[in-house]
């Protein structure tokens, strides 16, 4: 630096400084700033000649601190900026290395760098490093390097400009962006974590997503992911938006340009079922139209759940309180009622209008009106939960002034400031009726139990005896002391007892009755048998709450029905023999009766047979010989002849006789009036002579067999005929009529008629009470007739007097 | 073959009425011989051409048989089963003359194929006006039954 430039170096330095000083508070252009540096070099070498002294003035002046260094690093040369940069007068600088400007720690590294860039001369670019100034302080700076090469020397020249300033700027700068970045990151956070849904996506369907935050997945159907639903479409992440009434609310938005703020929007999504919002859709407009939305969402799912419990619970509580089949009364602290629910109208006939705000005392009687002010401004004081009516008789009057029983229980309740008593009340009318019922049951059934023959007692569930009747005492002679606790089992017998109890161990278990007869010692030692009963007392829900016993002295009835079975006995083995005997007598009688038709066969066959041998060879006597027998023969013949057949007849009578007692008897409805008719008119014919006038009763009918009634009517028909034979105007009745209560049929007739001294034998077989030569019959008829009446269940009897006729009765079965 | 010489074949153990029964058929002109035989066993001898009968031309069967039930031996009511059981007297009149009129024998006999069941009053002028009406009826009136072939040999 020993030459110095030459004019105008003013100029040149001026430009060149400003122009470094401009490029040194840039940011920018650094590169070329060594180059314009370098220059700058050469104009002040250019210079060097020129006023030494204007140079230093410029030179001081100059802004930027300027070292110049020789080769070997020394400083020699420093400006004024430089000194007042570091501290340090010029003096102290120059001739020292240029590293004492910079902290120890850059010194090595810095001296290294000088000697690369003396090795190498050539523009080095600016660099920053700190500076330290005397005092220790360091700042930063940037030294730009310039070589100067004159006569051999090669010197530099340092541009040092403090950048304290500069660097301050930049870190402000830096921190500001910092600063941002971090309110960034924060906002986005606040995006992301906001516990508010927020999204934005395009307003035209399908409305693509353009963002949204974590929260509004909450919304959608598809799980969170980090990717989010960016460039998706609502569709795709939420199938239930249209239904759920999304996309018209999106279209309405769209359509007015208003936001639509909506509460407790409910959505019912796939994923979660059925969820609850609070609603923002605002639009995006952009050059006056809706462009995108931005929606807004905020879950209130749990608090509609909670205020709909909430609802629920207070419905249910209301509903109970109205349903309540006690009174319910909320009372104030002034006396006033504050809450009344229906069982309370009900009860009072109040309506709840009418009783709400009146004082308490209206639902008492009068008398007890002031008592109660008291004792309930008493309760107030000194508050506490009781059940009232326990041993007091609370009344409470109606609307129209009857009074009933009424208990009640009172709670206090607090709540806050207010203060008040609520009061359940029940009507205890019923219940009081049914005590006074019960009471009078119970005198009823101690009036009947001690009433009746029987001993009776009733037991506690565990079977003991709590209670005998009157009659228990008497029989068994003990008194109610003996009976305490288990003194019963001494009027058991003992060795009956073991299965007493067990047997009434067993029915206890079970709750069955107990039933069995078992022996009781009474007052006078003797054990009798008693039918012992006893039946479980159940109480509402069925469980036994006790027992009921009676005792019923069955000795007498065992001794009758001893003896009932005695002569029952006796009536088997009677029985028993009687049908022995019948048993025996029907052999017997099926014997005679097969004899009987043996007998009768042969008699049909046998007997007949000689009589028409008698009554045909006389008749050929007669035939044959008739010149030699004269008239008397003849006449004689003829009574063999006659008597043979008259035999031949009675044979056949006796014959029909049998048959009848043989015969199987119908029993049908017979007509006995046409039956009658018809025999009737067989008479006439045969007796065509006569006039005879027949009465036979219409209507006539009977149970039986009516080939044998037809005969047993042939039979009194025809002797009726027979015995009005002398009787010009014979008058032959048939009909009914009552005889001592009995209907009997009845034939009368106004013929002969017969003396009764001499009826008894009147229906025996071949019985006649007439002479063959007046009427001539076998006597068989009347038995005839006996035996088909008999054989029809009833009976035949005659009455009659000589010359007056006759009246013969029968009954069919039990008419 | 003319009626009169058709035999009438009398089954009937009693000799009074066998002589009863030849004077009665006598006085109503009836000219039919009269076979008698005493017993049922007889009978169906002669019907059939066995016993005492044996060679006798089965084929000139009686054109009446009057039949008693009482009868020794063979009853009447079994001689009638068989000669109905036999094919060669199937179709032969036969008419019950008999004192009985108990139901069982009426209905046993018509169960058995009787032809006529006539019950023997004991007046023998109703008798012989019985007969005669039999005789008028079944020999002259009635059309007799074609003759049976000799069965054994079909």
């Amino acid at each position: 630096m020993s030459e110095r430039p030459a004019a105008p170096i003013d100029e040149v330095l001026a430009d060149s400084m400003h122009r470094a000083q401009v490029r040194a508070s840039g940011a920018e252009a650094q590169a070329s700033l060594a180059a314009e540096r370098q220059q700058a070099a050469e104009t002040l070498r250019r210079i060097s000649n020129a006023n030494e002294s204007r140079f230093r003035a410029w030179f001081d002046s100059a802004s930027p601190g300027v070292v110049a260094i020789d080769e070997t690093g020394r400083i020699t040369l420093v400006n004024t900026s430089t000194e007042e940069m570091f501290g340090y007068r010029r003096d102290e600088l120059v001739g020292q290395p240029l590293a004492i400007i910079l902290p120890e720690r850059y010194r090595t590294g810095y001296a290294e760098h000088e000697r690369a860039c003396f090795a190498h001369p050539h523009k080095r670019p600016v660099v920053e490093v700190r500076g330290r100034k005397k005092d220790g302080a360091e700042f930063p700076l940037e030294v730009g390097l310039s070589f100067v090469e004159e006569g051999g020397v090669r010197s530099a020249l340092a541009f040092i400009t403090d950048i304290s300033e500069r660097s301050r700027a930049a870190e402000a700068l830096g921190e500001i962006q910092r600063d941002l970045m971090t309110k960034n990151s924060q906002l986005e956070g606040l995006f992301q974590h906001s516990p508010v849904g927020l999204a934005m996506f395009d307003a035209e369907p399908p409305y693509q997503v353009l963002t949204h935050n974590r929260i509004y997945q909450q919304f959608s159907d598809e799980p969170f992911r980090s990717e989010g639903m960016l460039g998706k479409y609502i569709p795709d992440y939420m199938p239930q938006a249209e239904q759920n009434g999304m996309f018209e609310i999106f279209r309405e938005v769209a359509r007015t340009g208003n936001g639509k703020t909506l509460y407790a929007f409910p959505y019912e999504g796939l994923r979660r079922g059925k969820t609850w919002w609070n609603w923002n859709l605002s639009p995006v407009l952009l050059e006056g139209k809706v462009k995108a939305f931005a929606h807004m969402l905020i879950e209130v799912t749990e608090e509609v759940q909670a205020r709909e419990s909430l609802a629920a619970t207070e419905g249910r509580f209301r509903a109970l309180l109205e349903s309540a089949s006690q009174g319910v009364l909320a009372v104030d602290d002034g006396g006033c009622i504050t809450l009344v629910n229906a069982k309370t109208e009900e009860m009072f006939g109040y309506h709840r209008d009418e009783l709400v705000g009146q004082p308490l005392e209206v639902l008492l009687p009068e008398r007890f009106r002031a008592v109660h002010g008291d004792y309930q401004r008493t309760y107030f004081a000194h508050p506490r939960s009781r059940a009232m009516g326990l041993g007091v008789d609370l009344t409470g009057r109606k609307k129209d002034g009857s009074e009933f029983p009424l208990e009640a229980s009172l709670s206090f309740v607090e709540q806050g400031e207010s203060r008040m008593a609520l009061a359940l009340i029940t009507d205890i009318t019923e219940r009081r009726r049914t005590q006074e019922a019960l009471r009078e049951s119970e005198s009823q059934f101690r009036t009947l139990a001690n009433a009746i023959p029987q001993l009776c007692w009733t037991a506690n569930a565990g079977g003991l005896i709590s209670w005998y009747n009157q009659r228990w005492y008497e029989y068994t002679g003990t008194t109610p002391g003996k009976m305490e606790g288990w003194g019963s089992q001494s009027v058991h017998d003992p060795e009956a007892l073991p299965e007493v109890l067990d047997r009434w161990q067993g029915s206890m278990a079970s709750g069955e009755p107990f039933d069995m007869v078992l022996p009781l010692r009474g007052a006078d030692g003797v054990f009798r048998p008693f039918l012992t009963r006893v039946m479980p007392v159940r109480d509402r829900d069925g469980k036994v709450a006790g027992w009921f016993g009676t005792n019923t002295d069955i000795s007498e009835q065992r001794k009758t029905e001893e003896a009932l079975r005695e002569s029952e006995e006796r009536l088997r083995q009677l029985n028993a023999e009687l049908e022995k005997r019948v048993r025996e007598r029907t052999t017997q009688l099926e014997a005679a009766n097969k004899e009987l038709e043996a007998f009768a066969y042969s008699v049909s066959h046998d007997l007949r047979a000689p009589l028409r041998g008698i009554d045909g060879w006389s008749l050929a006597l007669a035939e044959d010989y008739a010149p030699q027998l004269d008239e008397r023969a003849h006449k004689y013949l003829d009574r063999v002849r006659s008597e043979t057949q008259r035999m031949g007849l009675l044979i056949d009578a006796l014959l029909q006789l049998s048959r009848i007692t043989r015969s199987e008897i119908a029993h049908d409805t017979v007509d006995l009036t046409s039956v009658a008719q018809a025999v009737a008119a067989r008479l006439r014919e045969a007796h065509a002579g006569r006039r005879i006038e027949f009465v036979i009763a219409p209507e006539l009918t009977a149970e039986g067999d009516a080939r044998l009634l037809e005969i047993a009517l042939t039979n009194l028909l025809g002797n009726a005929v027979k015995f009005t034979g002398p009787r010009a105007d014979a008058r032959i009745e048939f009909g009914r009529t009552d005889c001592d209560g009995e209907r009997a049929f009845f034939v009368r007739d106004n013929g002969v008629g017969f003396e009764m001294a001499f009826a008894s034998p009147l229906f025996g077989a071949f019985q006649r009470l007439h002479k063959v030569s007046e009427f001539p019959g076998t006597g068989i008829g009347l038995a005839t007739v006996q035996r088909i009446v008999h054989r029809h269940g009833g009976r035949v009897w005659a009455e009659a007097q000589p010359g007056q006729g006759a009246v013969f009765y029968f009954t069919i079965g039990a008419q | 073959m003319t009626t009169n010489a058709r035999i009438i074949l009398l089954v009937e153990d009693n000799p009074s009425d066998v002589g009863l029964t030849e004077r009665a058929l006598s006085k109503s002109q009836i000219a039919n011989r009269l076979i008698v035989t005493e017993d049922g066993q007889e009978a169906l001898d002669y019907l059939w051409g066995a016993g005492s009968h044996a060679g006798r031309d089965t084929t000139d069967l009686p054109a009446l048989v009057l039949l008693d039930l009482n009868l020794p031996k063979v009853t009447g009511l079994e001689v009638l089963r068989r000669i109905r059981e036999d094919a060669r007297t199937r179709r032969l009149p036969v008419v019950i003359l008999t004192s009985s009129k108990e139901e069982q024998d009426i209905a046993a006999g018509y169960d058995l194929g009787v032809n006529s069941y006539i019950r023997k009053p004991v007046d023998f002028k109703q008798f012989a006006a019985a007969l005669e009406q039999l005789g008028l009826y079944w020999l002259s009136m009635n059309e007799a039954p074609p003759k049976v072939k000799d069965v054994r040999d079909t």
